[in-house]
């Protein structure tokens, strides 16, 4: 149930996005291949307390970005099962209680890769990350861009929160 | 006759706050007028939200042979998370219990296991 308890932040490497994998993901990818992607490289855990160094760009080949926000985002969710006659669904409930800037950027008009390396500290007194069944603690390095007419961007690249040392 | 289960917990001077991976120590008391089985102390984390609750026992120490009647000190180390909170949606809250059994007759004290000693606060934000 708990995400563990290793206190030190992991090598960084290239995050996966929490719609990776998704069918309706995959299909837009097929059929917009110039579709504007995001990419974070980053520690897949990091402790209360440290420095978070995140490494992220947008792959944009319409050159329309005209804002970028990179952001390390906590959410409680809660889960709710209803059971119908059609079987049990599960309802969500999200809400963020931290939002920790990395970036905000207005980058020049036409450029197709957009990228930066910022770093911020992960607040000492919040919560770490667990999963329970119906109740959980998630966190994500979040990337907006603003697309000019087209509609906005936004992935979400999930990562572990763990207990710091303490003094 | 209903069988007496008198069961209570002590925390050393009367702390309930503590450091995540600190020091908890104190005395489980007890007097019961039935056999045990054994007695365990456990110490578990409930957290609950709208839609339901998740209960994990984070440690579990057996008092071995139990007398009918005792006083015993014990010494824990508290788990580093999650920590005591307070949200939005969803509380943690911690908790330890002297467990009689077979028949599962407890005593209880709620505990608070966060940084600094203070549950943490989740504020709403607007949604991102």
């Amino acid at each position: 149930m708990g995400l563990g308890s290793p206190r030190h932040a992991a090598a960084p490497v290239e995050l996966r996005s929490a719609s990776a994998g998704r069918l309706g993901t995959w299909m837009r990818a097929l059929l917009r291949r110039g579709a504007p992607r995001a990419r974070v490289v980053a520690p897949r855990r990091i402790a209360l307390g440290a420095a978070l160094t995140v490494e992220w760009g947008i792959d944009c080949p319409a050159g329309n970005v005209t804002s970028v926000r990179v952001t390390l985002v906590g959410h409680e969710i809660a889960r709710q099962r209803l059971s119908a006659r059609t079987g049990i669904h599960v309802v969500s409930k999200a809400s963020a209680f931290t939002i920790l800037e990395l970036a905000r950027v207005a980058p020049e008009r036409g450029q197709r890769v957009v990228y930066g390396r910022d770093t911020a500290t992960v607040p000492r007194r919040t919560m770490t990350s667990f999963a329970g069944a119906y109740n959980e603690i998630a966190w994500a390095i979040v990337v907006e861009a603003d697309l000019g007419a087209a509609p906005p961007l936004r992935e979400s690249f999930p990562i572990v929160v763990v207990p710091g040392p303490h003094a | 006759m209903k069988p007496a289960y008198e069961l209570s917990l002590e925390l050393e001077n009367g702390v309930t706050a503590f450091e995540p991976g600190g020091r908890l120590a104190g005395i489980a008391s007890w007097s019961v007028s039935a056999p045990l089985a054994g007695l365990e102390l456990r110490l578990k984390w409930i957290s609950r939200g709208h839609g339901g609750r998740d209960l994990k026992i984070a440690d579990t120490i057996v008092l071995p042979q139990p007398l009918a009647t005792e006083r015993r000190p014990f010494i824990l180390t508290l788990p580093e998370a999650p920590f005591s909170c307070e949200g939005a949606l969803l509380s943690v809250r911690w908790q330890l219990e002297l467990v009689a059994l077979p028949v599962e007759e407890k005593a209880s004290v709620a505990i608070t296991i966060a940084p600094d000693a203070q549950a943490i606060v989740l504020g709403a934000l607007p949604a991102v």
